[in-house]
């Protein structure tokens, strides 16, 4: 995928570049606001991240000037405010996803991945399917192997999440802030319970598992281990 | 220390005040005065056209009973008399001459054409000979019924009098005023710059004091005792803040410097030697972890003092309590059944409270992730939410080891952990977190006897 990233921090944008490249994503780096909007502009990124803080000019006037030029590249705000409003402030002035600094390395691969799908027309068919477990939209249905499995709503929603999601990495928070819409950390693991519940329903009595965790980072539904 | 030095007298606005009353009551004298001259004036000249209406009317009462020579001769009369007392006599014929009077009626008089018979009036300067000066005199004429002309007059040495008087009272009346508000303006400062310095003076003190001080209050029961009141309520909150932050940095040094050592060391041991690969990757993770659980206590740290400040005030709406309850319980349902705790929750309908939904399923969130962490395994945890007369009621009860009373104030504090807990997870800033934020949504926490067990209440105000 092809990244710009608009960070003035520049050692925290030189790991950020250093993992990015690393994980296979091609990243160019602006250090100012002056300089990340001009490159912004050329609308040839899939994916941009933008500081919200920047020496020239600040993260959000170029979000807002990226969207006025009609480019529709899915944004990631990352920012040192974490409160709610700022957040809000942040998605009105045109950013798809708000991570608050400091976050972990896979928190915000995560979420870039997870850009870089929305972009991507979703799936508009009615059944959603990865190997033999398929999600019959209209009908409520979920089956794997032929046989019906009964999930409660909220497990209905995360597996939903997961299939319209495959093969990406999620995290906690982003579950949280998709399925439970809270965007706060909750003490306990409480998500990595509703995970194993959800695991135990779709993969125990099978034997190829489709819900993996992914250490340090969050979980994927994938095929392959 | 900087001192601000204080105000003069001069400046005070009790001081300035005055000195605007002063003008005022001046414009106001002023005004009354000028109103009771020209009331009185009026008063006067109409006194006097009485009279002379009355003497014409005497004249003319001679002439209809004794005939005109008669009427010449109490004219006459009349004149002499008058002359020293200021009244003026004058009778014509019918051709308009005089006949006989005090001889100084101005040509002007003569010359007036009489066409009326009833009393007209007018007035004219006339040469006063006695007091060598010429005097106003306001006349009344009437055309008799033989057809002369009869003309008395009277000097209106009064109004002139009358005159000076009111101007004179007018300039004491200003002097008097001015004086009065000037005196009673600097009193008035003095008694409330007294005050206040006081006040300053405590203030000061109490700054010095490192605000342990208070400012004393006096014996009255005086708006500015009320003042002293309120700054003294300001003085505590500022000590309780001063001392809640070096309270809460100490904590942070300490409770930071734990896990931050705990990591150095595991690192410089893992580079003492060389290892293979999975154990540096397991430390790695191990140390990734340890960087999460600070993170975690840092954003907790931040959000509580976030809403300590209050600027999330304004940012606040009306929120569902029910609704919020009724998700994070099914939330932690699994949590509790993984532990096997009888977790219920009793909520129906919907009661609005003033909050935001993270706010608000946070602290619900903190409350029922202790009462599912401290009860032990076979225990229950019970959540209702109900509207109570003059409140909105949030109550979680467990089975849990309670807070013991004398505890109760001091599990709010940060990074406070009761000792039989400290082996469990968790960075001590849950509950200071709830109390945070329902200080911010103006709820209040409360914490009770479940006999064995807590119960905890937020009770939030009806909107």
């Amino acid at each position: 995928m092809h990244i710009l990233v608009i960070e003035d921090d520049l050692d925290a944008a030189a790991y950020m570049v250093k993992g990015l490249t690393e994980s296979g994503h091609n990243v160019v780096h602006a250090a100012d606001g002056k300089d990340g909007l001009g490159q912004a502009l050329t609308g040839e990124f899939d994916v941009m991240v933008v500081d919200r803080m920047l020496p020239e000019r600040d993260g959000l006037s170029i979000v807002a000037a990226v969207r006025a030029a009609k480019i529709s590249t899915p944004i990631l705000i990352l920012s040192a405010l974490g409160e709610v409003d700022d957040r809000v402030e942040g998605l009105k002035s045109g950013g798809d996803d708000y991570l608050t600094k400091p976050y972990a390395f896979s928190e915000l691969l995560a979420r870039i991945d997870a850009l870089s799908r929305r972009n991507n027309a979703e799936q508009v068919d009615d059944k959603l399917k990865i190997h033999d477990l398929v999600m019959d939209l209209n009908k409520h249905k979920v089956t794997r192997a032929g046989k019906t499995i009964l999930l409660q709503p909220r497990e209905y929603r995360l597996l939903e999440y997961f299939l319209r999601h495959k093969g990406q990495v999620i995290s906690r928070t982003m579950l949280l802030e998709q399925v439970w819409d809270y965007n706060f950390d909750p003490q306990t693991n409480v998500v990595d319970v509703h995970i194993s519940r959800l695991r135990n329903k779709i993969d125990k009595d099978f034997d190829k598992p489709l819900l993996h965790t992914i250490r340090g980072a969050g979980y994927t539904l994938r095929e392959t281990n | 220390m900087l001192v601000i030095p204080f105000v003069k007298l001069i400046n005070t606005t009790v001081f300035r005040l005055s000195l605007r009353f002063a003008a005022f009551f001046t414009l106001l004298s002023l005004v009354t005065l000028l109103a009771v001259y020209y009331r009185t004036i009026i008063e006067v000249e109409t006194q006097i056209e009485r009279d002379l209406t009355s003497e014409l009317g005497w004249f003319q009462h001679q002439l209809d009973i004794s005939g005109s020579k008669e009427l010449i001769e109490r004219v006459r009369e009349s004149s002499r008399y008058g002359q020293s007392l200021h009244y003026y006599y004058a009778l014509l014929d019918k051709n308009h001459r005089l006949l006989v009077g005090n001889n100084f009626l101005s040509t002007q008089v003569k010359k007036i054409e009489y066409k009326k018979s009833d009393v007209e009036f007018f007035s004219s300067w006339e040469f006063n000979k006695q007091e060598k000066q010429d005097v106003i005199v306001k006349f009344a004429r009437i055309k008799l019924s033989n057809g002369m002309v009869m003309i008395v007059g009277q000097a209106q040495g009064a109004l002139t009098e009358l005159r000076e008087h009111t101007v004179n009272a007018m300039i004491y009346a200003i002097i008097v005023t001015i004086v009065l508000a000037l005196l009673l303006g600097a009193y008035m400062g003095r008694v409330v710059l007294r005050h206040i310095r006081q006040i300053d003076r405590g203030l000061e003190d109490a700054i010095k004091s490192n605000f342990t001080k208070h400012v004393p209050l006096s014996n009255r029961d005086d708006e500015f005792n009320a003042l002293t009141l309120k700054l003294n309520m300001t003085l505590d909150r500022v000590k309780d803040l001063l001392q809640g932050m070096r309270h809460v940095t100490d904590n942070i040094a300490h409770d930071m410097r734990s896990p931050l050592n705990r990591m150095r060391s595991r690192l410089e041991v893992t580079l003492l030697n060389s290892r293979d690969e999975s154990e540096y990757r397991s430390i790695m993770e191990k140390t990734i972890e340890d960087c999460d659980g600070l993170l975690n206590t840092f954003n907790s740290l931040l959000s509580i003092a976030s809403a300590e400040s209050g600027v999330a005030r304004d940012t606040l709406i009306d929120i569902d309590l029910c609704q919020i309850v009724d998700e994070i319980s099914e939330l932690y349902q699994v949590v509790a059944e993984e532990k096997q705790l009888t977790f219920k929750w009793h909520v129906s309908g919907s009661i609005f409270v003033r909050c935001s939904r993270q706010l608000l399923a946070q602290m619900i969130t903190n409350l029922v992730d202790n009462a599912i962490k401290y009860t032990p395994v076979g225990g229950s945890v019970t959540v209702k939410v109900e509207k109570l007369a003059d409140c909105a009621c949030f109550r979680i009860s467990d089975t849990g080891p309670g807070i013991p009373a004398a505890d109760r104030q001091r599990v709010l504090e940060r990074f406070q952990r009761l000792d039989q807990s400290r082996n469990l997870p968790g960075n001590g800033l849950g509950l200071s977190m709830v109390n945070a934020f329902a200080k911010l949504c103006n709820a209040k926490l409360e914490f009770a006897d479940n006999n064995p067990g807590l119960i905890v209440e937020l009770k939030f105000p009806l909107i």
